[in-house]
């Protein structure tokens, strides 16, 4: 075996070209397969950060009947004693940090003269501020928590549509809980620039007793969200969340507790979908190099047509000629994919370090209402790094086999007669 | 007794349609410890009754039976076994392996009968390669050696496993006069000392000269039989 191994490495170095370009065309198929999976998982990871920190929060309790009911937000199927299910959630699982109600409700919004409908939220600003991160992003103005009376906060995007600036009044008009419409001025106090543009370009928040007078509240909840405990990975956060949901569920029969895996499902099936992408860009580099191995090994057998008729003279049976060759296959295999291992991690040490401007990456273009703006920055998966190397091995294990197979068939006297 | 005994072997290749034969009827006794010259013309069957011999093509029909053991019965794993075992090769291009040493080379084909450990197969090389004044060599790579050089080489691996036969196809044709009257007495030496068979084809005159036995083969038939 020694001495097979010795053949083999000593003849992929002597062709050095050919195993130099077989090699750069693997490193680069898994370089390139480690990279475009540390960035889409960056992208899930980034997405659903901006859901838990800007819309849906790390677990969200609601009425059975309102998550039935969930179209157009009606303002039905109130929490009953929001503030002792507060207290409940808050006791309910030690991953729950802060929980705060909402009330949702869909609005018009005039500038006096145009209107726009938006998606509006009564607010705690204070506890609402400890579940998201929405003061964070009041680039200018204030939060509610710090606004007067009579006050909103609005998208920036929805703001530049009608117009409108920071301090100007405006006139938003919902229906109320006795189905009649109300309507009220309030001033703009902050305007939001999240990293979901959906959120930018039709929200509106207001604080509970304002709230309460344009739509009659009458302190009513529709959905309580929470804030989790930090997760240093995507997976770790959708577990947590999943195992929070559940104590909380069970701490409140007759409510309904979702965790972020389902307040997220739809963008979850289109990650499905993008890991698929992903294993097709694997597939697609692997097979080139696996195309690459077959023609370096097929060359390396032609190459060396007298070499096999000599060692099979001297006894070598086809299955060691056959393992000669595939040896030769998969050395080259092997370095290709640990070259590419690390191609990948550098990039991702990069890309995990410094990140990438997403705007910079695709352009300013809307993601279908995904919340995936700011700077994206890689996930490392160890896992996916190892799973990138075997399969390289893999590919140049089975890509080797087939010349190495053609070698050993070869009739010793044709071998040895080969010019 | 006959260490190799050929019974109205008879080779027909198939060339398309066509039909050659390679060899018509060969009956042939070879005794051990002989010095045999098969010589003939291109196209006479020379390398084709080699190759019988050393088991790398199987006659059409005919039996080889080597130390009374019928050949034509055994199996591809068998038949390697016999080449890895009994015997050994010389080619006219040398075809040394050229990523290995001098040394290396030398060793192959202990390293794949897989009877002698690391030490002891360089230990075995190492006086083979000092039998064909060789010693010295053994770091260098084939592309570092002369014609005559590579040849040794051949012969140093051809006799390290101590093989009861040495089959040699044209052994001194690449090689100028000078360089081949030496090959050609290494390999009576040898023949001399170790009482290996030598079995080689040739057209060399200076190879014939030497040897002790020569058999001519015309259009695949034996038409002479010359013990010296």
């Amino acid at each position: 075996m020694n001495t097979l191994f010795k053949i083999a490495a000593r003849n992929v170095l002597r062709n050095k070209r050919r195993t130099a370009i077989t090699g750069i065309v693997m490193m680069f198929g898994i370089g390139l397969y480690i990279y475009a999976d540390s960035i889409l998982k960056g992208m899930d990871r980034m997405t659903i950060d901006n859901m838990v920190n800007y819309t849906e929060s790390f677990l969200k309790v609601r009425t059975p009947e309102y998550v039935s009911n969930l179209q157009g937000n009606p303002l039905d199927y109130g929490i009953p004693d929001p503030e002792g299910t507060i207290r409940t959630i808050l006791a309910a699982d030690p991953a729950v940090k802060a929980a705060a109600p909402r009330t949702r409700f869909v609005a018009r919004l005039s500038n006096y003269e145009d209107e726009i409908p938006v998606l509006a939220a009564a607010v705690d600003p204070v506890r609402d501020g400890q579940v998201f991160r929405l003061a964070d992003v009041v680039t200018r103005g204030v939060w509610l928590d710090k606004a007067e009376p009579r006050s909103v906060v609005i998208g920036a995007d929805l703001a530049e549509e009608l117009g409108l600036d920071l301090g100007d009044y405006i006139l938003v008009s919902a229906s109320t809980v006795y189905e009649n419409v109300n309507a009220d001025e309030y001033k703009i106090a902050g305007l939001l620039a999240t990293p979901d543009p959906s959120l930018n370009k039709s929200a509106l928040f207001m604080a509970y007793p304002d709230a309460d007078e344009l739509l009659g509240l009458d302190g009513l909840v529709t959905e309580i969200a929470v804030a989790g405990r930090a997760y240093p990975a995507l997976d770790a956060l959708l577990s947590g969340a999943d195992g929070a949901a559940a104590s909380v569920s069970k701490a409140l029969p007759g409510l309904k507790a979702d965790p972020i895996r389902v307040l997220a499902q739809d963008y979850l099936a289109m990650r499905e979908m993008k890991g698929k992408f992903s294993s097709m860009i694997i597939l697609i580099m692997l097979v080139i190099a696996g195309v690459g191995i077959v023609n370096t090994i097929l060359m390396a057998v032609y190459a060396r047509i007298r070499e096999i008729g000599v060692l099979r003279a001297y006894g070598m049976t086809a299955k060691e000629i056959k393992r000669l060759f595939t040896l030769e296959g998969l050395i080259v295999g092997a370095v290709g994919s640990f070259a590419g291992v690390l191609l990948g991690v550098a990039i991702v040490a990069i890309t995990s370090t410094y990140g990438l401007s997403f705007e910079k990456l695709v352009g300013d273009v809307d993601m279908g209402g995904i919340p995936i703006m700011g700077r994206l920055y890689g996930e490392w998966n160890f896992g996916n790094m190892v799973f990138g190397f075997l399969f390289g091995l893999f590919v140049s294990f089975i890509s080797a086999r087939i010349p190495a197979k053609r070698a050993a068939k070869m009739q010793v006297t044709d071998a040895l007669r080969f010019v | 007794m006959a260490i190799l005994h050929l019974e109205k072997i008879r080779k027909v290749y198939k060339k398309g349609e066509n039909e050659v034969v390679a060899l018509r009827g060969v009956d042939l006794d070879i005794e051990k410890g002989e010095y045999l010259a098969v010589v003939g013309p291109s196209g006479s069957g020379k390398t084709t009754l080699l190759n019988i011999l050393g088991c790398l093509d199987v006659p059409t029909s005919g039996r080889v039976v080597y130390d009374g053991r019928e050949l034509r019965a055994l199996g591809e794993k068998e038949l390697s076994e016999y080449r890895k075992m009994h015997v050994s090769f010389i080619f006219q291009s040398y075809n040394l392996i050229p990523v290995l040493t001098v040394a290396e080379n030398v060793e192959l084909p202990l390293v794949i009968e897989r009877k002698k450990n690391g030490a002891q197969a360089r230990a075995k090389a190492l006086e083979l390669l000092s039998a064909v004044g060789l010693s010295g060599m053994e770091n260098r790579y084939p592309r570092e050696l002369s014609g005559g050089q590579e040849q040794r080489v051949a012969i140093a691996r051809a006799l390290v496993k101590d093989p009861i036969v040495v089959l040699a196809d044209e052994p001194t044709a690449n090689l100028d006069s000078h360089t081949a009257l030496e090959i050609v007495d290494l390999m009576k030496r040898i023949n001399a000392e170790r009482k290996t068979t030598f079995i080689f084809s040739t057209h060399d005159k200076l190879v014939m000269d030497h040897a002790r036995r020569i058999v001519t083969l015309r259009d695949g038939e034996i038409t002479g039989d010359e013990r010296r």
